[in-house]
């Protein structure tokens, strides 16, 4: 306990912001407190595991990594081989998607895996190993299938790619590979309304109803909003259920219409704070594996976030995650405070 | 390593300046969505959030000839469902279920049958609710808004059965009839009958009402009523004590009556057995009783008065003399001589009486209905003078009656022949269809109308229902001096040959009988002939002509010439009484 006096409290002052925001959105959206109680109980736990993980020594759990990633994949298996009964699995009172646990137990295994090459920029070798560790959970997510889930697993690849570099030829391979992927993927695995999604977001007129109408209504309720919003009574967007997924996926918009342009600005500015202060982290730290540790669990929540805003407003097309910390549900919550929690046990646990 | 542990602490940068980056773009986004282009979306959310409720307008009522109401909007409740202001759709059917005392399935059923009703529109799931279940029902509207309790006219035939097939019913306009005539989904329209003929007269306007509702859903403020209007009411030709008198004649019986007026042709009856009740027909729902009469074997929805082709028998005698008169073939008072048969291209044609009629002029022929007298006649004109004479009579084409789904029948020639059956005409068929055999067949009203032409020395009225159409004279070029030996021929058939039954004491009545062989490709126990009658009366100044059918009725003057008499002596005993 000694060790919480350590941690970064401006961090989880910022992130608690953002979640009680998260509040008022479910609030605005579903106006009922059966929703908003629900929520309260499951950020208390979340916050247990922020808590629970801040005071675990890090350098325990890069040694436990090989063992928490072998039983995700455990886990992950059968719920693909289901193919879409249910991704979630039973904890208690609560149901929890093992996916989510993914987005922290991947990056510590990554650590692990990595910590003896560690130099500039990165080869082949080095590639493919952290390729296939992102890429098995990744895919068997993917199968599940969740492909939402799935793509914020890319966001690990991407880290590691911003912070070492790669080899120039290795570059030029993965862009024309993934081209071809795309292709492959098309044509061959992805089903009919995934492929909507992709074409009403190029073509939104095609399909005013269907796919594109998420994002239509989600355009709508932020337009509306304004520059101050228009106050619980006026919100007919999302109480009206013209806004799908309001309170999860789409909680940006409901604060858009409800808190306008200002409030879409503070919310900004809170996740801007919040990101500085967990990228920032890093100038603290004196170990490679920390540093590493740090920047990937910040890349998931960061990758999220902005991803999920960029749907929200228009500008990706509709992939269907949840925005960390202000979406209703408990996995996502439940994940992003565990990587919170790690982040601060390298900051706790730094001088030993 | 230190180096290197500098290099990895460094990229943090990288991550921070994308971070930014990508959030400064979304707050640019968020600005010109909220900002710059706010009108436009605040008038969308506007749209979004305004409900428009269709106010249904009462239909015209439809009258007779004297003003006694055949079809009439009456005020009764429905409930409506408008799904897309619905929390639990389930929890609401179930709750609603047992106050309409039905089951969810069918409610559930009910609504998916009705897509095509935009998410915000009401789809009817009950209609005709007591005032019971409307105070109940309204009572749940606070906790269910979507539930909707709507005054509506609905459709109403006080006279039930009788001349269903003239006024047709109504319904929910099918995905089709919302295309072609731009009504609402779920809109009622005219299925049949004049309910169709007329739909856009008898229809009126829907109105509506624009209602914008609160973040809740509940109603605000009204922001635009549009008032109904009310569908003109249509005054028919028809009388309705003669149709029931018709109707009553004809009894359990399928056949058709029809009455209409030679000089005007206005229908004064028309009478399809068996029929059907509008009233159920025009429910919404599919009931027991609905079932029975679409998937009845006897087909109570065919309108056979117009729709119905038959074989006509001798009544088509009457045109074949027209035509030998006009053509000059035979001489009126020419006499020929039956001797039972008549041998032709290597066949004996026989005549009906096997002893044969002896000598016998054009009158005669006609009130002895002899075949050998019509087979010499046809022979001499051939087909092709006999199709130019008899196609001026309304054979073989659509009368034009204000009705839709008439049929146009067969009048049967060498060229309809080769491009319907892709043979050619043989002439032995020219012998059979002198005494109306072979492929020709007319619907009643045509039996009819064919009646009227002779009736009037050679024109015929356009037929119709509707009261205010003026005259519609269709000449047939033929001369009137043609026609006067055939009305006497057709005064003797009542006078004292095979219409007597249909004679009306101080009446002259003019009548041919016709028995029509049915040839019966399924086994069937019913192998009696159609039984025919046509008249028309007074003979010199004709008001009336009648047909009659009597499907399977036997002879045409065992059957249908004394319900003709009996509907006749009616028509013109009232009069009498009027008169004096």
């Amino acid at each position: 306990m000694r060790r919480l006096r350590e941690i970064d409290k401006g961090m989880l002052l910022w992130a608690l912001s953002l979640s009680f925001v998260g509040l008022a959105g479910i609030w605005l959206s579903r106006g009922s407190s059966r929703y908003l109680v629900g929520q309260l109980l499951r950020l208390i736990l979340a916050l247990a595991g922020f808590f629970i993980f801040s005071s675990l020594n890090y350098r325990k759990l890069l040694r436990l990594s090989p063992w928490l990633y072998a039983g995700l994949l455990l886990i992950l298996f059968p719920l693909a081989l289901r193919g879409g009964v249910s991704s979630w699995l039973k904890l208690g009172a609560f149901w929890f998607q093992p996916s989510e646990a993914g987005k922290f137990i991947v990056p510590l295994f990554l650590v692990k895996l990595l910590r003896t090459r560690l130099d500039f920029p990165m080869g082949f070798t080095r590639f493919v190993i952290s390729g296939a560790a992102v890429g098995l959970p990744m895919a068997l997510v993917a199968l599940q299938p969740d492909l939402g889930t799935a793509f914020v697993y890319l966001s690990f690849i991407f880290a590691l790619y911003l912070i070492f570099g790669i080899e120039r030829w290795l570059r030029n391979l993965l862009i024309i590979g993934g081209i071809f992927l795309f292709a492959l993927a098309w044509f061959f695995f992805l089903e009919n309304y995934q492929k909507k999604r992709i074409t009403s977001f190029l073509h939104p007129s095609e399909d005013p109803r269907g796919a594109a109408y998420q994002v239509y209504q989600s355009k709508i309720s932020i337009g509306s909003g304004g520059l101050a919003g228009k106050g619980w009574r006026e919100m007919t967007q999302a109480k009206l259920k013209f806004l799908p997924a309001a309170h999860t996926d789409f909680i940006f918009s409901v604060i858009a219409e409800g808190f306008g342009f200002l409030g879409v600005t503070a919310v900004l500015l809170l996740y801007l704070i919040l990101f500085y202060r967990i990228f920032s982290a890093v100038s603290y730290l004196a170990e490679e594996d920390a540093v590493l540790l740090v920047l990937l669990l910040g890349s998931w929540i960061a990758f999220q976030t902005v991803f999920n805003l960029l749907i929200a407003v228009g500008l990706f097309p509709v992939t269907g995650f949840p925005l960390p910390l202000l979406s209703y549900g408990g996995s996502n919550l439940l994940a992003t405070y565990i990587s919170l929690g790690i982040i601060n046990s390298t900051l706790a646990w730094r001088w030993e | 390593m230190r180096e290197r542990l500098e290099r990895l602490k460094a990229s943090r940068i990288k991550f921070m300046l994308l971070v930014g980056g990508a959030l400064v773009v979304v707050l640019a986004r968020c600005f010109q969505l909220q900002i710059i282009q706010y009108e436009r979306f605040y008038r969308l959310a506007e749209r979004n959030r305004t409900l428009r409720f269709p106010r249904r307008a009462p239909r015209g009522k439809i009258l007779d000839r004297k003003g006694r109401v055949l079809a009439e909007a009456r005020a009764t409740f429905s409930l409506s469902i408008v799904r897309g202001l619905s929390e639990d759709l389930r929890k609401t059917l179930r709750t609603i279920a047992p106050i309409l005392k039905t089951r969810v399935e069918i409610l559930e059923e009910r609504l998916s049958e009705q897509r095509d009703v935009p998410e915000l529109q009401p789809v009817v799931v009950a209609e005709n609710l007591s005032i019971s279940q409307v105070s109940r029902l309204e009572a749940l509207r606070d906790e269910f808004p979507e539930i909707l309790v709507e005054a509506e006219p609905s459709r109403y035939y006080p006279f039930g059965k009788l001349a269903a097939h003239v006024l047709g019913y109504v319904g929910e306009a099918s995905r089709k009839e919302v295309e072609a005539w731009g009504v609402r989904p779920g809109e009622v329209v005219g299925k049949k009958g004049v309910e169709r003929r007329y739909d856009s007269l008898l229809r009126g306007k829907e109105g509506y009402e624009e209602v914008l509702r609160d973040s809740l859903g509940n109603p605000i403020r009204v922001l635009r009523e549009v008032a109904p209007v009310s569908g003109r009411s249509l005054s028919l030709t028809l009388d309705v004590e003669l149709q029931r008198l018709a109707a009553q004649a004809l009894g359990k019986r399928k056949g058709a009556v029809i009455v209409l007026s030679p000089r005007s042709g206005e229908v004064l009856a028309m009478v399809s057995s068996p029929s059907f009740d509008p009233n159920l027909m025009s429910s919404r729902f599919s009931s027991k009783e609905k079932l029975m009469i679409m998937r009845s074997r006897e087909k109570p929805l065919f309108t056979r008065a117009i729709q119905g082709t038959y074989p006509i028998g001798s009544i088509f005698k009457l045109a074949v003399a027209v035509a030998a008169l006009t053509k000059g073939v035979v001489r009126p008072r020419e006499k020929l001589f039956c001797p039972g048969f008549f041998p032709f291209g290597g066949r004996l044609f026989r005549c009906w009486r096997a002893g044969g009629h002896g000598w016998e002029d054009l009158p005669h022929a006609i009130k002895d209905s002899c075949n050998v007298y019509f087979y010499k006649v046809g022979e001499r004109l051939g087909i092709e003078g006999m199709v130019e004479v008899v196609s001026r009579f309304p054979f073989g084409r659509r009368t034009g009656i204000d009705l839709p789904g008439e049929s146009p029948g067969i009048l049967p020639s060498p060229a309809w022949k080769k491009r319907h059956l892709g043979v050619d005409w043989y002439p032995g068929e020219t012998i059979s269809l002198s005494i109306g055999q072979g492929y020709l067949v007319a619907t009643p009203l045509q039996v009819a109308l064919f009646t009227a032409a002779i009736a009037n020395r050679g024109w015929y009225p356009v037929p119709h229902l509707r009261a205010d159409l003026p005259v519609n004279k269709v000449s047939t070029g033929l001369p009137p001096e043609a026609f006067q030996w055939v009305i006497r021929g057709m005064r003797l058939v009542v006078e004292e040959g095979t219409g007597r039954a249909a004679s009306v004491p101080g009446v002259e009545v003019c009548g041919k009988t016709g028995t029509a062989q049915v040839v019966k490709l399924e086994r069937s126990k019913e192998i009696k002939p159609h039984s025919l009658f046509t008249a028309f009366a007074p003979c010199d100044n004709p008001e009336i002509v009648i047909f009659v059918l009597v499907e399977h009725g036997g002879a045409g003057g065992q059957t249908a010439a004394p319900l003709a008499g009996k509907i006749l002596r009616r028509i013109f005993g009232e009069k009498a009484a009027g008169d004096r």
